[in-house]
């Protein structure tokens, strides 16, 4: 697309109020229900670990679909009920924190929290059935997982 | 809007040209269509997994930045295989193991002796399935150095030439004659021991 | 020729890399010594065995993990190669786009601040799905399952998984 180096600024400024009058109805009228998601920590590794639960056969089968390790272990799970356009946090382990917001149109806003800073945060529609993972290396040859899902 | 082109249906050579001009998609079915090829040359020389999946990646990397220089001389899988072969050997050398102690080390220095051993003979009995024979070959492979599992991968697998395999792995051409004839008598031994242990032989 | 040389000459033969002069006097000795002739045999033999005996094996990751690392590694070396082979961005066209759209973004963001306390400026993944990182030093990687039911954010980074005492007499 080529862009004109003389464009008029009235037509600039039509197209911001544009924005702002699409962008001001949308939150007028986006709502969002009462949401629940469930929240794992994850181990993955290699290496069988008597000691510890494996996480339940579905969320196996979902992680072996993309990943490699042979085992999976719960290493804790969290229940949020999140009220519309709020936010909830879930402490995962001793350093990891999730907050999660219950955003309009199915959206829910994942942040990640690493003894107290920020790492990243994820938003998208999560639809019932589907996960969200945050995932990344242990200092072994392991790795962890955060898995989310919203319940129907 | 112009219609996506169907890279599942696409021949080979088409698909390298959308890839050359840029296509990422059709790179992905190349990807798609040759990935565990790859990954079993590398796992071959490398024999160890890890390895061998970043060593394939990297070789698709490479691929795509260099696929320019790809003009049909040879199959392009087979210009993939040369290019994470050569991944591989330099790996090995970056390695660079110390294992002079080893008894690959003490061959290397006396190979007159080790080629005054006898060659065993194989015989791939009747009855015994190629698979089978294949996996005992692998497991036999395994047991090789780096040096000698190396040259017969390239010898065998890869069908270089003695030539090609010197100037590979940087060495003459009569070390690598005599790597390769070590080698094999070694693979004929372990498949003979593995075969007899099995009650495969006598 | 020593017995050495002799066999590495065998085994030249058997792999087809002597040349004419050569194989003919080596063929001619082959009928005269049973020996050679037992080398010979059983260098065929070795040889017949492993070609094509190479196993066949399969990626031990998902092709779409295995693609992603790929694609991902590509768009990182043509990031640095643009990087490197372009000049900074003209402060002519900063006035002309950036500064316009980020008065917008200001907008949108006071009013989305009566809503929830998350800023949406976001780095658009494409579909409905946003990405902001905090720390640049920490490398990311997203990716979505085929079917779009598992989406992935693979951050190059290790977390501490202790539980805390406390914490574990809840679970």
């Amino acid at each position: 697309m080529s862009v004109s180096r003389d464009n008029p600024p009235m037509n600039r400024f039509t197209v911001f109020v544009a924005l702002l009058l699409f962008v001001s109805s949308g939150y007028v009228t986006a709502q969002a229900d009462p949401i629940t998601v469930q929240a794992w920590l994850v181990l993955g590794s290699s290496k069988e670990q008597k000691d510890k639960m494996e996480v339940p056969a579905d969320i196996k089968k979902k992680l072996a679909r993309v990943f490699k390790w042979m085992h999976y272990y719960q290493l804790s799970s969290r229940q949020l009920n999140i009220a519309d356009a709020t936010t909830e946090s879930a402490k995962l382990s001793r350093a990891a924190t999730i907050k999660v917001t219950n955003k309009k149109s199915g959206k829910v806003a994942v942040s990640l929290f690493s003894k107290g800073k920020m790492l990243v945060q994820k938003t998208q529609s999560l639809k019932p059935g589907h996960h969200m993972v945050l995932a990344g290396n242990t200092k072994t040859d392991s790795a962890w997982f955060i898995v989310l899902s919203k319940s129907k | 809007m112009p219609e996506e082109p169907a890279y599942s249906s696409a021949e080979e050579p088409q698909l390298v040209e959308w890839a050359k001009s840029g296509d990422m998609q059709a790179f992905e079915e190349l990807v798609a269509r040759y990935r565990d090829r790859i990954y079993v040359r590398a796992y071959s020389i490398m024999r160890n997994e890890d390895l061998a999946v970043d060593l394939s990646q990297n070789a698709w990397v490479k691929a795509w930045q260099r696929l320019e220089q790809f003009h049909g001389e040879a199959s392009f899988p087979t210009w993939l295989s040369r290019i994470v072969t050569n991944l591989c050997l330099d790996e090995l050398r970056r390695q660079k193991r110390a294992r002079m102690d080893s008894i690959e080390a003490m061959e290397e220095a006396t190979g007159p002796v080790e080629n005054r051993m006898e060659l065993e003979t194989v015989d791939p009995i009747e009855g015994l399935g190629r698979e089978e024979l294949r996996e005992r070959i692998d497991a036999a492979l395994a047991k090789l150095s780096d040096k000698h599992r190396t040259v017969i991968v390239l010898y065998e697998f890869e069908q270089f030439e003695y030539r090609e395999i010197a100037e590979k792995m940087g060495t003459s051409i009569g070390t690598v004659m005599s790597r390769l004839f070590y080698a094999r008598k070694r693979m004929a031994s372990l498949l003979k021991e593995t075969l007899k242990r099995d009650g495969l032989i006598e | 020729m020593n017995e050495n040389e002799t066999q590495l000459k065998i085994q030249a033969l058997v792999d087809g890399e002597l040349t004419g002069r050569e194989a003919e006097e080596l063929r001619a000795r082959l009928e005269s010594d049973g020996g050679l002739r037992a080398l010979h045999a059983r260098l065929t033999a070795v040889r017949g065995l492993m070609a094509g005996a190479e196993l066949p094996r399969t990626l031990p990751e998902s092709g779409d993990f295995h693609w992603s690392q790929i694609s991902k590694a590509i768009g990182h070396g043509e990031r640095e190669a643009r990087r490197l082979a372009k000049p900074a961005l003209g402060a002519n066209w900063l006035l002309r786009w950036v500064m316009p759209l980020a008065g917008v973004a200001c907008l949108v963001l006071v009013l989305s601040r009566q809503q929830t306390t998350m800023p949406d400026l976001n780095i658009l993944l494409g579909g409905d799905h946003e990405l902001e990182l905090t720390d640049d030093e920490i490398d990311v990687m997203t990716f979505n399952t085929g079917d779009d039911a598992i989406s992935i954010v693979w951050l190059d980074y290790s977390i501490d998984l202790q539980q805390d005492s406390l914490q574990l007499w809840l679970d």
